[in-house]
């Protein structure tokens, strides 16, 4: 935890600095006169990314000055577990990707299927029935009960 | 006597039948969620708001706090029975709820668990029908300060009582404050953070980060842990559930003292359910003339928890019905999805809308009936409902997740925010940052700007106005103890440790 925990900090120091920055480009005060203050657009953002500067070199700080009892330990997955989320999110980005090309049916047959085959490795049968269970029914309730407009495909559906 | 008037009004609107079926679909799908262990309570109640966009107010956040009330409920079976829980509130119901199924007891453990969620939750349903007319009073006194003080209080004691890191807390608050400026800017229109998205201009969405950080992050999360099964084969007939006697007498005091302060803690902004569960735990513990045997299978380590959670899950909604300020993850997603149906939450509330506010108190009455109902006699369906595989539930959870989303605005843009935060926040749980904070930070950030803008304008960019009156003075100095005694209580351990060391 060490390690993540200052290398977070880092990053979150470097957006912080960015939100400051790009604050500063904004307009902090609405009128500008000698006694009113009127604070505008760019001040709460300001003063986050003042904030989160402060907070982010404390937690490199702590960090560093912790003792690492655990020693170094995996955080993130590995191997299998892994696979199953690159391939997750592969699927899920593929699907919003394609949404609006292969309409909302087919892409979510799809994307049940892909995820109760591949990712899940479910048996090949009980992913036909579910996958086809599972978007036929949305598609059913979103589209023909609550009448949703739902992306569609060159065939209209 | 107006509150009778008004609880009068208030059933009348609750048991028409739209409104009863709509309870208990809430409980129903509540008390699902709370029993499988893959998906929490915010997590819920998310995806349902999009579906409960064509309902009116009152029946859309009936079935929101049915399902809210039902996850609390359910969320005790698998703790007692597989000593995994179904949600974040019930992780105390493990220590003694596992040990009593282990000593064959699981039925008067599921029993209690039910019967102390229901007598805890009508206790807070009927302490939250008196105090929130007497606190919206209070709250008519409310300047801009007074509210600034309340949201900070509400973030800061979030932040502090979240994760193990006060630190970790407050970078998840501020963060949820940065993404509640994108877009535009309500006092200038000035457009922030938006890079020339037409779509950022009104801000990320409040449902597509929730489900994100909720939905999709746990469906990432659980993943990587092996299947669990249920491999109890305990037979739990009707009868078998009811304590006997001796727990009666056993869990009395704890059934009181649960309810009333679970549902205090519940009230106070930032403490939810999982605090008081762990809290009252805690008390129980302490007063108790044999503490040694709590976490070894007694009847009270279970009453006291389940009651607790309950409690402060009514108690939840006197801050956000009153003040319009939410008191923690979920009932910051309950206050969006309000907003996101067109009502201002805050003292007018009961005054503009009292049949909405007083038919989903006296909801809440039904909904506890309906969910001792749901739990007693149908436990055994509940249970086998565990059989279903994770691996067939998560597709699921995806493909609803999705198509909620999209239904929110017709828009595919929606799914890549809902995409990004997902994987935010499985980051983030790797990390140990928590998401409540951002939740709760985005629903109040607009509040938090406004009131914080207006208070400086008043007193000239002084920030004195903060410490001049006395409740707003009162508040802030609560949460700035909130945010340092953490870190001074963690130097002042260490250095202790340090010292035995040496």
């Amino acid at each position: 935890m060490k390690r993540s925990n200052q290398i977070t900090g880092v990053v979150m120091l470097l957006f912080s600095g960015y939100v400051v920055a790009a604050s500063l480009q904004m307009p902090l005060r609405a009128i500008t006169g000698r006694t009113s203050f009127a604070p505008s657009t760019g001040f709460l953002p300001l003063w986050l990314g003042v904030i989160m500067a402060v907070l982010s070199v404390l937690l490199i700080v702590t960090a560093t000055l912790q003792r690492d009892e655990s020693g170094p330990k995996a955080i993130f997955p590995r191997g299998r577990a892994l696979l199953a989320v690159v391939l997750f999110l592969a699927g899920l980005a593929a699907y919003i990707a394609l949404l609006a090309v292969l309409g909302y049916l087919v892409a979510t047959l799809l994307l049940t299927a892909f995820l109760l085959r591949v990712v899940m490795q479910v048996g090949a049968k009980t992913t036909c029935l579910v996958a086809l269970g599972a978007s036929v029914g949305l598609y059913v309730l979103f589209h023909v009960l609550l009448n949703v407009d739902l992306p569609k495909n060159m065939f209209g559906f | 006597m107006d509150t009778f008037q008004n609880l009068f009004i208030g059933f009348q609107v609750a048991l028409s039948w739209q409104n009863l079926f709509c309870c208990f679909a809430g409980c129903l799908i509540g008390t699902l969620i709370g029993v499988l262990p893959g998906i929490g309570p915010a997590a819920g109640v998310s995806i349902l708001i999009p579906l409960t966009f064509g309902m009116n107010t009152t029946a859309a956040l009936i079935t929101m706090a049915g399902l809210y009330f039902g996850a609390m409920y359910g969320g005790s079976t698998t703790s007692i029975l597989v000593n995994m829980p179904g949600e974040a509130a019930s992780v105390v119901t493990c220590l003694d709820g596992y040990q009593m199924a282990r000593k064959g007891r699981a039925g008067p453990a599921l029993g209690m668990a039910a019967l102390s969620s229901f007598i805890a939750g009508t206790v807070s349903v009927i302490l939250l029908s008196f105090l929130a007319p007497v606190l919206v009073k209070v709250a008519f006194s409310f300047g801009p300060p007074e509210y600034f003080a309340l949201t900070f209080l509400g973030l800061t004691l979030v932040t502090s009582l979240a994760g193990e890191s006060a630190i970790k807390g407050l970078m998840s608050g501020i963060f949820g404050l940065m993404i509640a400026c994108v877009g535009i800017d309500p006092s200038s229109g000035f457009a922030r953070f938006t890079y020339g998205q037409l779509y950022l201009l009104d801000g990320f969405g409040f449902v597509n980060i929730a489900v994100g950080l909720f939905a999709v992050a746990e469906v990432m999360e659980n993943m990587e842990k092996p299947a669990t099964e249920v491999y109890t084969k305990a037979k739990l007939g009707f009868l078998s559930m009811f304590p006997n006697r001796q727990d009666w007498k056993d869990s009395f005091g704890a059934l009181w003292r649960s309810s009333l302060l679970g549902f205090f803690v519940g009230v106070l902004p930032g403490a939810g359910p999982t605090i008081a569960s762990f809290l009252t735990y805690t008390v129980e513990k302490r007063l108790s003339r044999h503490p040694e045997r709590f976490g070894t299978g007694i009847i009270e380590g279970v009453a006291a928890p389940e009651g607790a959670n309950n409690a402060a899950a009514g108690g939840a909604f006197v801050p956000m019905l009153t003040l319009g300020i939410p008191s923690s993850g979920v009932s910051a997603i309950l206050l969006g999805a309000l907003l996101l149906h067109g009502l201002r939450p805050g003292p007018m509330l009961m005054q503009t809308n009292p049949e909405f506010v007083w038919g989903l108190i006296a909801s809440m009455y039904i909904g506890n009936v309906i969910l001792v109902i749901l739990n007693m006699p149908l436990i055994g369906l509940w249970v086998s409902l565990l059989r279903v595989p994770y691996k067939i539930m998560m597709p699921l959870i995806v493909a609803i997740s999705a198509v909620g989303i999209y239904a929110t605005e017709n828009n595919i843009f929606d799914l890549w925010v809902m995409f990004g935060f997902g994987v935010l926040g499985f980051v983030m749980r790797k990390l140990d940052f928590p998401a409540s904070p951002i939740v709760l930070a985005v629903v109040l950030g607009p509040l938090v700007e406004k009131s914080l803008k207006q208070s400086l304008v008043i007193s000239g960019g002084s920030l004195a106005i903060f410490f001049t009156r006395p409740i707003s003075a009162v508040l802030i100095v609560v949460s700035l103890l909130s945010i340092f005694a953490p870190l001074f209580s963690g130097a002042w351990r260490r250095l202790r440790e340090e010292g035995v060391d040496s």
